[in-house]
């Protein structure tokens, strides 16, 4: 499903990302656990077109070269990144946003918009399954939101939009132990042989309702190790140091 | 100082045409008219070096030779007055036409015998016992226009004073539908002036809402100098919603000036959407304790659009309350200007007064200039104010983006909301329909709205 090859980032004069490979395929879990600034969340602003200052690599999606696609494009090709930082708009009505975002995607692919009154029920049974309160869909998107629930509000709008390839950036940050449940619930809720996710977290905790396929750990912006889901343990106990002492290249 | 061209070609063109306007055998407005051409003659048009007017250069309206507006132009026939009046709105309406009241377009049937509706050139043409109020209200104001003019065209006002309304509402009347004034400009009122002076009355306790619409016919470059003034009774409580919106190619000069006495209620909606070069000031006296007034605006250019906002409000008495917020959208090389200036008299205590104004630019080219003024001169007060100019927040576009809208819906969706601020206040359906429509036609024609990424 998602091919990065070779990616390098520079901002400035600075490398953030230096030769990553990455091989997602259809129906896979990848978990991307790194110290902070290792260079994660640029990752997934490549992946989503919010960076395209690439000093080289390939990134394809379903076979489509993905870096000739602008954001909106990406997005309709199923391509979904739930925001580490979730941003507030005022003025916008969550709602309001959900029905563009949905019709925009339908339009794409040849359907018919919803309805007010189809959307309004398929968008109230997600809600229910993230215990969402119905009042959060009048207000302006994320504003006065706390921590947990614009993470929430990103995991509807995931639900809503059936994304292809979902990166979860930090998702589980700030999320209380029931919260996260009900949040891995509403991705779990969407998991098929044709979807994949990406779950960048810094705790194993999710892994363990969201369990991954496999797990990557991203130091100095190179995928440094890979492994299966018992990485995330050991590396929860053993710290990133243990990781670069046993890794000659990461320090490289 | 230096008189242009087209001041002295107004003044000739005054005392020129004097004896064909409405009353000029009555000595007392003939009188008015000749006091206010004078002043003018002195004063002439604004310049950038006055302060008031230091944003604002009236060259482009000073190109044009522009002819007062006989009542022969006016020619209300083939004129489908239901195309223009607001849309399902129930109201009393008063039409003008290039400054003319038509009574023939107008409905003020069946209005309470406590309110008193009717056109200024009626009443100076023809004063009866029954109007003596309105005459010497509408008398009194002009006198005051002249007097006090603070820059030429309220001279021009007064000097050439030729129709409008005058509304009295009695005490505790309470109108039953909005005044609905619509002053449309007709396709051929190419360079031609329209001038119009409003009298309102509201007294103790009177409750009403007042519609102030401007609309072209055609793509037309008229000159539009328009004056209100409210006089509030204590208790009385007005909203007034002016939408201005004429040919982008015309010339706009308004103004609203308020008094208010003790526990009265003021609020206006100033949107201005038209006009080549538009000027719109607010002038609030608060005289009464514990009265209170709301000014909110919103104003979007595009092209060569000018658009000034001018406003002060004074408070003249202890514990009155005013609260002002102003925004704009300036796209292409449109140009802006806010003007708020809050005065607090020496012991004017317990003043409430809020003042906000935010500018978002959509293109390079676009400015706006934010000018709050404050004197304050009473301590135990509360003022704020705060002024922003500023872009769309490129992170949220992206977010947007990134749920798979494009650019452009993006761009408008976060535009409109910043307009929203203002318009989901209006309160009169009618009203807020029509403002939202013609506020996402304007945003959603932009067209450097893609190019400004
Ligand atoms: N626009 C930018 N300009 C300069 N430096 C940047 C920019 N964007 C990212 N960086 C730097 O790149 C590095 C990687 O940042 P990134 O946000 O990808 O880290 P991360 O792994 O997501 O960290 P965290 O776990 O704290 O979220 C950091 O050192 C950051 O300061
Ligand atoms: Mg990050």
């Amino acid at each position: 499903m998602l091919s990065i090859n070779d990616l390098c980032v520079q901002i400035e004069d600075k490398k953030i990302l230096d030769g990553i490979n990455l091989d997602v395929a259809a129906g896979e879990v990848h978990a991307v656990m790194g110290p902070n600034g290792s260079g994660k969340s640029t990752l997934a602003n490549v992946i989503t077109g919010k960076l395209d200052n690439l000093t080289q690599g390939r990134i394809t999606f379903n076979g489509m070269d993905l870096l000739d696609l602008d954001p909106e494009e990406r997005a309709r090709e199923g391509i979904f990144l739930a925001f580490q930082h979730p941003i507030e708009i005022p003025g916008v009505n969550n709602i309001y946003l959900i029905k563009a975002a949905v019709n925009a995607l339908r339009r794409h692919r040849g359907e018919s918009e919803l309805d007010a009154i189809d959307f309004l029920a398929i968008v109230r049974e997600k809600m229910k399954l993230l215990q969402i309160n119905e009042s959060f869909l009048y207000r302006s998107v994320n504003e006065g939101f706390s921590g947990g629930e614009k993470k929430r509000n990103e995991i509807l709008q995931m639900m809503m939009l059936e994304p292809k390839l979902t990166v979860l950036d930090e998702t589980d940050s700030g999320l209380d132990i029931d919260a996260l449940k009900i949040v891995s619930r509403g991705v779990n809720s969407l998991a098929d042989a044709g979807r994949s996710t990406v779950i960048i977290t810094h705790f194993p905790r999710i892994l363990e309702y969201i369990v991954p396929d496999h797990v990557h750990v991203l130091i100095g912006g190179r995928i440094v190790r890979s492994g299966g889901k018992d990485l995330a343990h050991e590396l929860e106990k053993y710290g990133y140091t243990w990781v670069i002492e046993d890794t000659p290249a990461a320090v490289a | 100082m230096k008189v242009s061209p087209l001041a002295n070609y107004l003044t000739e063109q005054g005392n020129r045409v004097a004896h064909a306007l409405p009353g000029s055998s009555i000595d007392s407005v003939a009188q008015i008219r000749k006091n206010a051409l004078a002043r003018f003659a002195l004063t002439g048009l604004p310049r950038m070096t006055d302060e008031q007017w230091r944003y604002t250069n009236i060259r482009s309206l000073e190109k044009h030779q522009f002819e007062l507006s006989q009542s022969s132009d006016c020619k209300p026939d083939g004129v489908n007055i239901s195309e223009w009046r607001l849309p399902k709105a129930d109201t009393y309406l008063a039409v003008f036409l290039d400054g003319w009241f038509c009574s023939e377009l107008s409905n003020l049937e069946n209005l309470p015998d406590t309110a008193n509706i009717c056109s200024l050139a009626e009443i100076l043409e023809f004063p009866t016992n029954a109007n003596t109020q309105s005459f010497e209200l509408a008398l009194q104001e002009l006198r005051s226009m002249s007097a006090n003019a603070e820059h030429g065209f309220t001279a021009l006002g007064a000097g050439f004073a030729a129709d409008g309304l005058v509304v009295q509402v009695g005490s505790d009347v309470t109108l039953d539908k909005p005044l609905e004034v619509l002053f449309l400009s007709q396709r051929d009122a190419d360079t031609r002036f329209c001038n119009v002076n409003n009298f309102v009355y509201a007294g103790k306790g009177a409750n009403f809402q007042l519609i102030e619409r401007y609309l072209s016919l055609g793509d037309t470059n008229h000159l539009t100098n328009s004056s209100f003034t409210f006089n509030l009774e204590a208790d009385a409580q007005v909203d007034h919603y002016r939408i201005q919106n004429e040919s982008e190619c015309a010339f706009h000069i308004g103004s609203a000036k308020t008094r208010q006495k003790d526990s009265s209620r003021y609020r206006i909606f100033s949107i201005s959407l038209g006009a080549l070069l538009n000027r719109h000031e607010v002038i609030q006296s608060l005289d009464g304790e514990n009265s209170h007034c709301e000014l909110k605006g919103l104003y979007i250019g595009r092209g060569n659009q000018h658009i000034d906002n001018y406003t002060t409000i004074a408070h003249e008495c202890a514990d009155a309350t005013s609260d002002e917020f102003y925004k704009g959208v300036l796209d292409d090389r449109a140009r802006s200007v806010f003007h708020g200036r809050i005065k607090v008299a020496p012991g004017a205590q317990h003043t409430d007064a809020q003042q906000q104004n935010r500018n978002l630019l959509l293109s390079r080219n676009a400015e706006a200039d934010t000018k709050p003024q404050l004197e304050i001169y009473a301590d135990d007060v509360k003022c704020s104010h705060g002024a922003t100019i500023g872009q769309l927040d490129e992170n949220a576009v992206f977010y947007l983006r990134s749920r798979g809208l494009t650019e452009e819906q993006a761009r408008t969706m976060l535009t409109d909301a910043f307009a929203a601020e203002i318009v989901n206040d209006i309160e009169l359906e009618p009203v807020l329909t029509e403002v939202s429509n013609l506020v996402q036609k304007k945003l959603s024609s932009g067209n450097s709205i893609k190019e400004a990424a």
